[in-house]
């Protein structure tokens, strides 16, 4: 009784002599021109587009003044932070009452945090996607517990399409990888949408501009 | 279709676009959605005619 | 309900009957349907004409995949497995329940988590869970709903399209025991509340799969709400299940078929969340699951897989536009199919899974207007599969048909006989014509043929008998051509 056994050879029996396509189709396609300018610009319109918001600032005292900006307008009192060396610069010149934890912390306590602070690996400008890969800042939790998400993206990690971020993985590919569009949203309920079931019902994303600087 | 309650409830909601647009006719080129669309236009005491698409090509003919 | 066998077909006609004085549920399908096909033609229209090249695109690389699923599931397992994935193959409901429980048990689960998986109703997993002593909760909030009111999804994408906010909000406050204000948004917040406890406490998370990647071994699944990213965030074990038709070869495949889905499903651009698992965690310290498990279900699917004409149903991406564009859908809702499946892709997948005779009925349960293969991102035929079905149903052997099935091919496959016979030449349909256009004139005035001829009567109660008049088409158009020259 191998189930696998019986599969295989069911399946391989079943097409043994069938008609093949002619191969795999090419699905190599164009990516978004105009260099960094033209991708900042659409990912912007296609983050809010889905009820994001993006800031686009020059450098890390820019992304820091608009983090304690964001932390004072909406009360925060405690703040996730993952790992992430440039969350963390930023979000250590942010002087304020809140409260930090830290990935360290119990997850209880990060799911009872006002905001989250994370990196992300990429950011996909086609349809204002976050590629968030937990595992290069331990930011699982702190990305996905908290009702308001906030991600550190550097303008040099913006590409335009999905291919081009697959691509850019290489061979390794992390264990998660989670493609964010905006806030958790639902429908479930006569077709109304209502934003923030599970997930985050804030995303908002600091673009750090690296092009002079080359902070990151 | 097997079920005449399915076909019925989609011809009335077909019928009460039909009239909702002021048209003089509807044409088809299926005979038996024709038939059912008449019966029901009918039932409904609707001025809308249903023409075959034969039938509207015939009466445009000069040759005919 | 408890899985796609116990199909529920024999009480078809009186489902149907019910759906169909059911006012409020048909004003909420055709609400819900004309808002997700407006929202769906946009998101469509938008990739303006390329939208047909990526449904033949998208079509080549599902039937490429099919024709060499061995290779392909050989090649997904040892990817995965190389990951650090568990694979699992189960040929049917039984073997697929038990794996999963066994799973389960070994980690010690008490509560189990899940997220919205189609093939988790297809094998009844929830009550199998359920009857060795587990908690299993459904977290995506359509799924919720319906089980806590004891009923199944009536859609594959949308599970709760069927009830109205009131009766959500009726049934919040009967389960909860409190008062909740009635709009949507309080009643989703409460429930974001209620499962955000369940999620903290679960041991085990269950997801289904939209696509296997057997290039890398990796799995994807879509959703909206965040639901999953917690299902396999808390929980020690992430449990995957799958049917064998998932699998696509290449990582770069996703790149077409996740422009698509959105957009063919709900009209979305991309769906929120879009979570690629390649394995557990790395690293100990790391939240995530220490255990990941795939469950790759058989179910009927490699016997399809053999069938030339029906192979096509296992293209299925589960985007439910097919439930969404059609007709019949819309009168009667997803309940009344009886399936775990219901609309047209429902009724080519479910026959051959459940036996042609338990679910005869639904292959016939619609007017072939082929709305649905113009809507399908992968371009089944549907309607040509619905003839295949039909055709093996109304056969020779009627253990194929239930009896109501049975009545109906006794009764048609005479007059449908006679009816080959007379198209069979010129002289033949001439002559059947005459006769067609006598009885036409007389069923036009009076009802007397109706008495010799059952069937015309039901059918008449839905039409009218045109009373034929002046010279025959044939006739006509060989007089205009004898003019013309």
């Amino acid at each position: 009784m191998n189930d696998r056994r019986w599969i295989l050879d069911r399946v391989h029996s079943a097409i043994a002599d069938v008609d093949r396509e002619n191969g795999l189709p090419d699905l190599s396609r164009e990516g978004i021109d105009g260099g960094i300018d033209a991708l900042v610009r659409r990912f912007t319109d296609e983050v809010e587009a889905v009820s994001g918001v993006v800031h686009h600032v020059a450098d890390i005292d820019a992304a820091a003044r608009e983090l304690d900006t964001l932390i004072r307008s909406n009360q925060i009192t405690s703040l996730a932070v993952s790992r992430d060396p440039l969350a963390r610069a930023i979000s250590s010149r942010v002087i304020g009452q809140h409260e930090v934890l830290d990935p360290e912390d119990n997850q209880d306590a990060i799911a009872e945090a006002d905001m989250g602070l994370t990196g992300a690996r990429l950011g996909i400008s086609e349809h204002g996607t976050l590629m968030l890969a937990p595992e290069d800042d331990h930011g699982r939790l702190a990305a996905l517990l908290p009702p308001h998400h906030v991600a550190i993206l550097a303008t040099s990690d913006l590409v335009g399409t999905l291919s081009e971020a697959l691509a850019r993985l290489g061979e390794e590919i992390p264990p998660t990888i989670t493609f964010v569009s905006g806030p958790s949203r639902t429908a479930d309920i006569e077709q109304t949408l209502v934003i923030g079931i599970h997930g985050p019902a804030r995303v908002d994303i600091i673009l750090v501009d690296d092009r002079e600087s080359g902070t990151t | 279709m097997t079920y005449p309650e399915i076909s019925g409830a989609m011809a009335d909601e077909k019928v009460k676009e039909i009239d909702a647009k002021g048209v003089d006719a509807v044409v088809s080129c299926d005979i038996s959605c024709l038939m059912q669309l008449e019966g029901r236009l009918k039932a409904t005491r609707s001025a809308v005619k249903s023409l075959h698409v034969a039938q509207l090509l015939a009466e445009q003919d000069p040759e005919s | 309900m408890s899985s796609i066998h116990n199909v529920r077909s024999r009480h078809f006609k009186q489902d149907i009957r019910s759906a169909i004085a059911d006012v409020e549920l048909r004003g909420a399908l055709a609400r819900a349907q004309e808002q997700v096909n407006s929202k769906r033609s946009k998101a469509v229209d938008a990739i303006a004409g390329d939208w047909e090249s990526m449904r033949e695109k998208a079509r080549s690389i599902k039937a490429w995949t099919l024709e060499h699923l061995d290779e392909q599931l050989e090649l997904f397992e040892s990817n995965a497995t190389r990951n650090g994935i568990k694979v699992h193959w189960a040929k049917d409901p039984d073997s697929a329940c038990s794996l999963v429980k066994d799973i389960c048990s070994q980690a010690d689960a008490r509560s189990v988590i899940k997220s919205k998986s189609m093939v988790t109703e297809e094998i009844g997993l929830n009550a199998v869970l359920e009857a060795s002593g587990m908690e299993v909760v459904e977290s995506d909030l359509g799924e919720w709903i319906v089980q806590i009111a004891g009923e199944t999804p009536s859609h594959i994408v949308a599970p709760a399209i069927h009830r109205s906010r009131k009766s959500v909000h009726a049934l919040f406050e009967k389960t909860l025991q409190r008062s909740i204000p009635d709009d949507a948004e309080s009643m989703t917040m409460v429930a974001r509340e209620v499962l955000r406890k369940a999620f903290l406490r679960a041991d085990v998370g269950i997801t289904g799969v939209n696509y296997l990647i057997a290039e890398t071994g990796s799995f994807l699944v879509l959703e909206n709400e965040g639901n999953q990213r917690l299902t396999t965030s808390l929980p020690r074990v992430h449990i995957a299940i799958a049917g064998l038709e998932k699998v696509l070869p290449r990582l770069a495949d996703l790149d077409l078929f996740l422009r698509m889905i959105g957009r063919s499903g709900t009209g979305q651009v991309v769906t929120t969340y879009q979570n690629l698992f390649s394995g557990p965690k790395q690293d100990p310290a790391e939240d995530g699951p220490e255990e990941m498990h795939m469950v790759l279900v058989d179910n009927g699917r490699s016997e399809m897989l053999a069938s030339e004409r029906r192979r096509q149903t296992l293209q299925c991406i589960r985007c439910g536009a097919c439930l969404n564009i059609c007709p019949v859908y819309r009168q009667i809702g997803g309940h009344a199919y009886g399936s775990v499946y219901p609309g047209p892709i429902g009724s080519i997948f479910t026959p051959p899974v459940a036996g042609l005779h338990q679910a005869s009925q639904l292959p016939y349960a619609s007017s072939l207007c082929g709305a649905c293969r113009d809507v399908c991102p992968v371009k089944i035929d549907i309607p040509a599969v619905l003839l295949d079905l039909r055709e093996e149903i109304a056969g020779d052997d009627a253990q194929k048909r239930d009896a109501e099935t049975d009545l109906k091919v006794r009764r048609e496959t005479p007059a449908f006989r006679h009816w080959a016979r007379a198209m069979h030449s010129p002289t033949r349909y001439r002559i059947a014509g005459f006769f067609m256009r006598c009885a036409a004139g007389i069923a036009s005035r009076t009802t007397v043929l109706d008495r010799f001829i059952p069937p015309l009567a039901a059918w008449r109660s839905e039409r009218s008998v045109p009373r034929p008049e002046g010279d025959t088409f044939r006739n006509r158009w060989k007089a205009r051509g004898r003019q013309a020259r």
